[in-house]
Parts: structure tokens; C-alpha cells; sequence
């Protein structure tokens, strides 16, 4: 409750242009944002751009932010606003989207992964499979992305989801269910479910 | 419930959401029916692989890259954003075409008001009207001061006072050539009209007027006439400053006054010395100082007060370099509280007195110079051509000084939009 009294005062001095005040705001939230960013568009160049961005527009206006949604839902569907632009942006300007799969750098992604597992050995391993189930996440469509990432890694409601996409709780429980089930066919092309296979290391010419 | 039924809600299964009794449903089938049974374990593990996933730690120049973009997106919202919007409709030749005009004629303008004006031989004797200066007396008795304009951000109340260079204090353009032109407009007698509304008592315009004055008289009356142009000054409690007298061989006489009169009597001075004789030219210029006046006097005003608390941090100074810093910033006060006063004894002394420099002349004859030599002819001539070149040359460099900010600023625009078409390009 504490939490929430001073993000509404904070946000009652951004909208009176106190640009300290929404430092803190960002400070809040630019992990909770950065990561929706990252896992969506599969990248850090693209997810900072996303990120930021969409801090700009909450920025903008957050004249138009009334208290009856949370304001991390609010966020969450401005992130999810700004992908869907760049999307549509890159649809029409470059043959490249965020659609295809993204290689992932693996120097990059385990650069930037706190790691609290034992051994290096092991650690490694599980980079490698965080990266290849983000592939998988890039290889959706955006609709079914955005439903499992906002669902399985931001671990939001139903409703919260049905929010943030702007659709029905009906079109949440369908999209998730083909979006999961989508996810399972990709892993299941990149053999990640022989799970014990991965954690021995057997896999590691199977990329 | 049948298998295909099943796949459809496995995922709501997973994530209990289901309803009681649909649950146990699902429950049942899958404990019965091993391909769904499968199915659900891989999308149990798909979303416990999901789960799993690390947050990603936020790159370093994350939220110095936002504050940029925030900045640039801030100043760019301001002009540039709706300049961008709109610029590609603009259409720019059109737009160069009229700010080219427009310059054109500012420049014109204000080159013409800059330029001398000559004296002009030959104008009319019976030129006797009055140029408005006892407009510009009534509006000496007290107006709206310097400090109000600029609170209010106000012209003046107009009282048919040219109105160049007296609200911002741009009192360096004389306005005589604004005053002949409304000659004939503004009769000698009475205010103004407009001028009856109450001004404001506050502080007075502080104006540096110059008159000058050609007279001719017939030759036996030019001596009286001297010392009776004298008289009106003195009468008036204004000196001469300088006076001098030339007699030619041909009886010619030639005498340059130059008067100073206080600035409140200028206007019946003036009216005076020209009921005296013939007048060929007469010039009245002002030039409005009261901006720099008035700011001088509050600057020296602030320069005081710092000086006084200075003096007090001064006796509370305790180590040397305390002194020492105290007594830098002293002295500098003071340098400028000099400066400060002696630009306003210098602006009083110029408004407070107004000079009149009049030129005396004898009518001459000209059944007195019975053939002039075709020498002499072909010499005056010659010096007469010259005269003109002189002047030519002396209008011309004015013009070439006044036109060369609106040449630069146009050379400005050239390059700009030409660098402008060729990016396009």
C-alpha cells in the first residue's frame, strides 16, 4: 500500500512536468518494462528502443492515466503498443520484422544474466536453453507472443492480459491456449524437451 | 468430454482456471486418455520453461539514453516538431519570394529613415508652419515613465509623436525625416489632439532635440538680426556656444550660431528665431533617450545597493582573503557606478539643454556681380559637381553601411535554402 501511495504522488508530480519525479518512476518500473520489451521483441537494441519509447509516451501522457487500472498494466499495454507500431513499421519499411526468428547473441544474453547457479559448466547450460526457448518465443506470431510472454513470464491475470491486449477474456483463454501450444511445437523442433539431455550436457551438438 | 474438446481447454487447466466441475472433467479424461496426458505434460513443461526464464538486467546507458531522447523530443515539440509535420507542404519558393519582398522593403525602409537628409536649398520662404514641436512640449510635461512601458510591454500613448524609437528605447534613429514628413499635418498651436488625456505625472521623456535653422535677411538688417537671434537665446535663458561671422569680398555675409537652450523653451525658441528673417532650411531631429536613461538610472540604483551591503559583508569580513575578495567586488561596483554616472550626467546635460545651430545669412544681389569671369564661372561650377559628388559619395557610403546587414542576412537565406534544395536533391 506504501508502494502504491508514492507512485501515485510521484505521478501526480510528473503530470506537474517534475522530471525528477518521473526519474523515479522509471527507476520503478524500467525493469519490469525493459524485460516485457525484451522478451517481445527478442533483443536488447530493439527491446531499449521499445523500452524507452514507451517510457516517452507514458511520459506524454500521463495526463490520460486514470488510477482504475494499475499502473504497471498501463505500462505493460504502452510496451505492448510500441511493439505492435514497430511491428507495423518494419512490416512496411523493411522486409526484416521482429516476426522472423532473432539471433540471439549468446555473448550478449549471457553478459546480461545474473547467474546463481553452481557450476560454469551448468550455468552455461542453461543460458543456452534460455535462449533457444527465447527463440522459440521469437518465432511466434506477435499475437501468440504476446500472450505467453504476458501470461507464462510476466505471470499476469487473465484479466490484467485481456487489458493490456485490449480483447476479450474469451480471446485470452483461445489466443494462450494456441499460443502455448504453438511454443510447445517449436520447442519440440529444437528437441529441448529431452530436459535431462540438456542438464548433461548430451545436447550440445544438437543445436 | 472428448479429446478435442480437451486440447482446447488444457491451457486453462494448467492454469486453474477452469470451472469446478469442468476441472474434474479434464481431470478424468486425462487420467484415462494418454495422448492428451502428453500433451499436457509438454505444455506444462513449454510454460515451466517460460517460467524459468531470467529477468534480463537493464543495459547501463538505459536511462541516460531516455533522458536524451526526452530532452530532443521536448525542444523538437516546440517548433521543430510542428515545422516537421508540416514542411513538406509548405510551399517554399513562395515563402522565399515573400520574406524577400518583405526584407526588401524593411531594408528600404529603414535605410531611407537613416539617410542624412541634405540641406534643401530653395525651399519655400513662407515654410513658416510649425513641425510639431509644441507637441513634443506637451509631451514633456510629464509621461508615462520607461519603467511603465516595459511592465506593460505598451507603446506610449500616442500624442502624434513620430513613433520611432520610443517604446525599446531604439532612440538611435533620428526621426526627422518622419517629422518633415508629417509637416503641415500637425498645426504649431495647441496640443495635439490626443494629447489631452491626462499623461501620467511621472517621469519625464528624456529627449535630445537638435534644430537647425538657414536664415536670410536683406543685407543692412543682417547685423541686427544677429544680435536679436542672440537676444531669444539669452531671453530664454540659453547661451551661445559658438558663433562666427565670414564676410566675402562681395559683400556676402555668412554667420554660424550655435545655440543652446533648455530643453522645455526649444519650441519658442524656435518658432522665434524663425519669425526673424527668411527662412531657406529649417531641420528639427529628436532622438528619444529616455530607455537608456531610465535603465541607466536603475542600474546604477542596483550598482548602489550592492555596494552598501558589500560595505556591510565588509565589516563583517574576518581572514584577509575574505577582505581581499570583498574589496575586488567593491572596486568593481564602483567602476560601474561611475561609468553609470557619468553616462547620465552626459545624457542630462544633452537633454536638459537643446541646440539650435542656426546660419545667417545676407541676402546678395545678384545685379552686384556684374559678369563673373568665365574662369571663376568654370570653378564654381566645378566645385559645385564636386559638391554634389561629395555628396553623392557621402549618401552612397550611408547607403552601402545600412544595406549590409540585409545583404549579409539575404546571402544568409541564399545559402540556406540552397544547402536545403541540394540535400533534397
Amino acid at each position: 500500500m506504501a508502494v502504491r501511495s508514492t507512485e501515485v504522488v510521484l505521478i501526480e508530480r510528473c503530470r506537474k512536468g517534475d522530471l525528477a519525479a518521473f526519474d523515479e518512476l522509471v527507476g520503478m518500473y524500467e525493469k519490469k518494462a525493459y524485460n516485457l520489451a525484451y522478451r517481445m521483441t527478442g533483443n536488447h537494441e530493439d527491446a531499449s528502443d521499445v523500452a524507452q519509447e514507451a517510457f516517452l509516451r507514458v511520459f506524454n501522457s500521463l495526463g490520460d492515466f486514470r488510477g482504475d487500472a494499475s499502473f504497471s498494466t498501463w505500462l505493460y499495454r504502452i510496451v505492448s503498443n510500441v511493439c505492435w507500431d514497430e511491428l507495423r513499421r518494419r512490416r512496411r519499411h523493411f522486409a526484416a520484422s521482429l516476426d522472423e526468428p532473432v539471433a540471439t547473441e549468446e555473448g550478449g544474453y549471457v553478459r546480461q544474466v545474473m547467474d546463481h547457479s553452481p557450476g560454469p559448466e551448468e550455468s552455461l547450460e542453461r543460458k543456452e536453453l534460455q535462449a533457444v526457448v527465447q527463440e522459440g518465443i521469437n518465432e511466434l506470431s506477435p499475437d501468440h507472443r504476446f500472450a505467453v510472454i504476458l501470461r507464462d513470464i510476466k505471470g499476469l491475470s487473465y484479466e490484467e492480459i485481456a487489458d493490456i491486449l485490449d480483447c476479450s477474456l474469451g480471446t485470452v483463454k483461445s489466443r494462450l491456449n494456441r499460443a502455448r501450444n504453438a511454443l510447445k511445437e517449436k520447442l519440440l523442433a529444437k528437441e529441448l524437451f529431452a530436459t535431462r539431455a540438456v542438464q548433461t550436457g548430451e545436447r550440445r551438438d544438437g543445436r | 468430454m472428448n479429446c478435442d474438446r480437451v486440447r482446447e481447454l488444457l491451457s486453462e487447466y494448467l492454469d486453474d482456471v477452469l470451472a469446478p466441475e469442468e476441472a474434474a472433467a479434464m481431470r478424468e479424461h486425462l487420467a484415462s486418455c494418454a495422448g492428451c496426458s502428453a500433451e499436457f505434460a509438454a505444455l506444462e513443461r513449454t510454460v515451466e520453461l517460460c517460467r524459468a526464464l531470467d529477468e534480463v538486467e537493464v543495459p547501463a546507458g538505459f536511462r541516460a539514453s531516455l533522458h536524451g531522447r526526452i530532452a530532443a523530443r521536448s525542444s523538437r515539440r516546440g517548433v521543430v516538431g510542428i515545422l516537421g509535420r508540416a514542411y513538406r507542404r509548405i510551399p517554399y519558393k513562395g515563402l522565399v519570394a515573400a520574406a524577400a519582398v518583405l526584407i526588401i522593403a524593411f531594408a528600404t525602409n529603414t535605410i531611407t529613415l537613416n539617410l542624412p537628409s541634405l540641406p534643401r536649398m530653395g525651399a519655400p520662404a513662407e515654410n513658416k508652419q510649425s513641425y510639431g514641436i509644441k507637441g513634443e512640449d506637451v509631451n514633456n510635461e510629464g509621461l508615462s515613465s520607461r519603467a511603465e512601458f516595459s511592465k506593460t510591454g505598451e507603446q506610449p500613448p500616442s500624442r502624434g509623436q513620430p513613433q520611432i524609437g520610443t517604446a525599446d528605447g531604439a532612440g538611435s534613429m533620428t526621426f526627422d525625416e518622419a517629422v518633415e514628413q508629417k509637416e503641415g499635418l500637425m498645426p504649431i498651436t495647441g496640443p495635439v489632439p490626443g494629447g489631452q488625456a491626462a499623461p501620467p505625472p511621472f517621469e519625464q521623456r528624456k529627449i535630445i532635440k537638435n534644430g537647425e535653422l538657414t536664415l536670410e535677411v536683406v543685407g543692412e538688417k543682417f547685423d541686427s538680426t544677429y544680435r536679436e537671434i542672440i537676444a531669444v537665446a539669452e531671453g530664454s535663458r540659453g547661451y551661445v556656444q559658438q558663433s562666427s561671422t565670414t564676410s566675402e569680398k562681395d559683400g556676402a555675409k555668412r554667420a554660424q550660431i550655435i545655440l543652446r537652450v533648455p530643453e522645455q523653451s526649444f519650441g519658442q525658441v524656435f518658432d522665434r528665431l524663425m519669425s526673424l528673417a527668411t527662412v531657406l532650411v529649417n531641420n528639427i531631429s529628436s532622438q528619444d533617450v529616455s530607455g537608456e536613461y531610465y535603465d541607466t538610472r536603475s542600474r546604477l540604483r542596483n550598482f548602489e545597493h550592492q555596494e552598501q551591503r558589500l560595505l556591510t559583508i565588509m565589516g563583517q569580513a574576518r581572514t584577509i582573503d575574505e577582505i581581499l575578495r570583498v574589496e575586488y567586488e567593491l572596486a568593481r561596483v564602483r567602476g560601474e557606478i561611475e561609468v553609470l554616472k557619468g553616462r547620465l550626467e552626459f545624457l542630462d546635460s544633452v537633454t536638459g539643454m537643446s541646440t539650435i545651430s542656426v546660419t545667417l545669412l545676407n541676402e546678395t544681389a545678384p545685379a552686384e556681380n556684374p559678369r563673373p569671369g568665365i574662369l571663376d564661372q568654370v570653378w564654381k561650377a566645378f566645385l559645385k559637381s564636386l559638391d554634389g559628388l561629395k555628396g553623392l559619395g557621402f549618401r552612397i557610403l550611408v547607403f552601402v553601411a545600412a544595406a549590409a546587414p540585409f545583404v549579409a542576412l539575404a546571402a544568409l537565406a541564399w545559402f540556406g535554402v540552397r544547402q536545403f534544395w541540394r540535400r533534397k536533391a
